[in-house]
């Protein structure tokens, strides 16, 4: 009996676990950071993603299978769309970056944000990721990182059933990291929804979605500027 | 007066036949239509005044959300699938409904004003305004069908109004036919038809062009603060402004229909204010001036919007 208490304390104890991971909360910037014009500081932005689509609360395999047949028209117009002007903000982060007299270092190599080595020192707005490498490699004291996971059209669902009007959704994250003491000096979600204005069932153009599409990538624009160097 | 319920029905009829919220163009617009119009304006005596619908703290997600699906054989499980649908679609648009009546209440204060905006006024004050200076748009325009015989298309408008909570913009949302007078006898019929109720062999009325006219006008927008000096629309200038929004609607059509086909140029994102409200939309932009953008929008609609002004530093160049 014993053993097969333990196995399943063993097989369930991983499960808890997962449910322990403290999130990040935002840590507000500092804008006093971008006085100091003696640092370098690194800018790299992540490819923007492909345009997805989401259908949450589908619950079930066949609720799976529905769901993205009744979401499909609308999730195939959207792929059709440009995030060109959500990419340019790259270009017009640096620009303004460079306007406050920033030493910047562009990073132009592709990394996988998520295959970084963890952090091995925990606590309070400490990075669960270990950036002090590319202090070294890039001879910067500070990396911002502006990382946008999701650009797409999204559905809620309760089953078989749509919860509600289909949505453009941006979400991401967006910190400033400093390298020596491997903290956040900002750390913000980026997340993004945004509705139709009125109608949205307007097959096969879809005119309210996709002005909510572009919305959401002006939003989402307005957010990473004025959230770093709109002060 | 005995004519207006025969005239309410013949613009029923057409409004109902191009209720479309894509613009169309039947065939291309004939010469002879550069010079002179004969207007009539769909609602009579009530013109539409509503409040302005801001979606931005507003979340689409009513419905319900769980279910438990009955599972005895297939019958019951797609009954219970589909009173879940019936169910979520009825609380969704029972929240709109609450929605658009909570966005409507403050006009309340503004009833008097808005019951002095007749079709009327606005007819009245428009072909005064074409008849006071030397128009850009060479066009005459009178009142009303029975006068076709001196014009040589007809405009049926169909205006409404949007104002924002903050009651520092009007919008004007004015629904336009232009119909060949030869055309004129069939509304005619049309209208006589719908108030027989009877029967509907003959054919609707076909309009040489229609779309949808809609023009923003921010009374106190400087830069994007709106001040609590600004100009705000209130029952003193209601009727002076719809009337002014009327005018330009129709100009707006009168300028820009010859140029529908020539429009399909590569979309845009054009940003501007409603108010404080900051707004997107995509089109392709037909007219830019120092404070205002006109385009066509994704439904086909011709829009003009308000920009921040660069006015006094054109002129200053």
């Amino acid at each position: 009996m014993k053993r097969v208490l333990s196995l399943f304390l063993v097989l369930t104890l991983p499960l808890f676990v997962g449910c322990a991971v403290t999130p990040q909360y935002n840590v507000s910037f500092d804008e006093q950071v971008w006085e100091n014009k003696e640092q370098k500081v690194g800018v790299y932005v992540s490819a923007i993603p492909k345009i997805r689509s989401q259908v949450p609360g589908a619950g079930c395999l066949l609720c799976l299978a529905t769901a993205s047949a009744i979401h499909a028209p609308i999730a195939k117009h959207i792929k059709t769309q440009s995030t060109e002007d959500l990419q340019s903000v790259k270009a017009e982060l640096i620009a303004k970056l460079r306007d406050k007299g920033m030493d910047l270092v562009v990073i132009e190599d592709e990394i996988d944000l998520r295959k970084i080595k963890n952090n091995k020192v925990k606590g309070e707005n400490v990075a669960k990721k270990d950036y002090s490498a590319f202090g070294t490699k890039y001879g910067i004291d500070r990396l911002f990182v502006l990382d946008i996971t999701y650009v797409g059209s999204v559905r809620n669902f309760a089953n078989y059933i749509p919860v509600g009007d289909p949505f453009v959704s941006i979400s991401g994250t967006m910190y400033l990291v400093n390298t020596t003491t491997n903290t956040y000096e900002m750390y913000e979600a980026i997340n993004i929804q945004k509705f139709a204005e009125g109608k949205w069932k307007e097959a096969p153009n879809y005119p309210g979605l996709t002005n909510a599409f572009y919305t959401a990538i002006e939003l989402a624009k307005d957010d990473i500027l004025d959230l770093t160097v709109g002060y | 007066m005995s004519k207006f319920p025969l005239l309410f029905s013949c613009i029923a009829v057409v409004f109902s036949s191009c209720g479309s919220t894509v613009a169309t163009k039947e065939e291309s617009i004939p010469k002879e239509f550069v010079d002179a119009y004969s207007l009539t304006i769909a609602d009579e005596n009530n013109i539409n005044y509503s409040g302005y619908l801001n979606y931005d703290n507003y979340s689409n997600q009513a419905g319900v959300n769980g279910a438990m699906y009955s599972g005895y054989n297939a019958g019951s499980f797609l009954a219970t699938v589909l009173a879940h649908a019936m169910v979520s679609k009825s609380v969704d648009a029972k929240k709109k409904r609450k929605f658009k009546a909570e966005s409507d209440e403050f006009l309340s204060v503004y009833e008097s004003s808005i019951n002095t905006v007749t079709s009327g006024f606005l007819t009245a004050n428009f072909i005064e305004s074409l008849e006071g200076e030397n128009s850009s748009v060479p066009v005459s325009v009178v009142p009303s069908m029975e006068a076709h015989q001196i014009g040589k298309g007809h405009i049926l408008s169909q205006p409404s109004f949007v104002v924002t909570q903050d009651v520092t913009t009007i919008i004007i949302s004015n629904r336009v036919a232009l119909f060949n007078h030869g055309e004129l006898g069939v509304l005619k019929a049309a209208g006589e038809r719908k108030k027989r109720k009877g029967s509907s062999s003959s054919r609707t009325p076909k309009p040489v062009y229609s779309n949808t006219m809609v023009i923003i006008n921010n009374l106190a927008t400087e830069g994007d603060v709106v001040g609590d000096n600004a100009v705000r629309v209130g029952n003193d200038n209601l009727g002076a402004l719809s009337s002014e929004l009327f005018d330009q609607s129709l100009r707006l059509m009168l300028t820009n229909m010859d140029a529908q086909d020539d429009v399909d140029g590569k979309a845009e994102t054009i940003k501007f204010h409603i108010g404080s409200n900051f707004r997107v939309e995509r089109g392709v932009v037909l007219e830019k001036t120092c404070d205002r953008v006109v385009f066509k929008t994704l439904r086909g609609w011709i829009k003009s919007v308000p920009q921040e002004s660069q006015c006094s530093e054109q002129a200053q160049l």
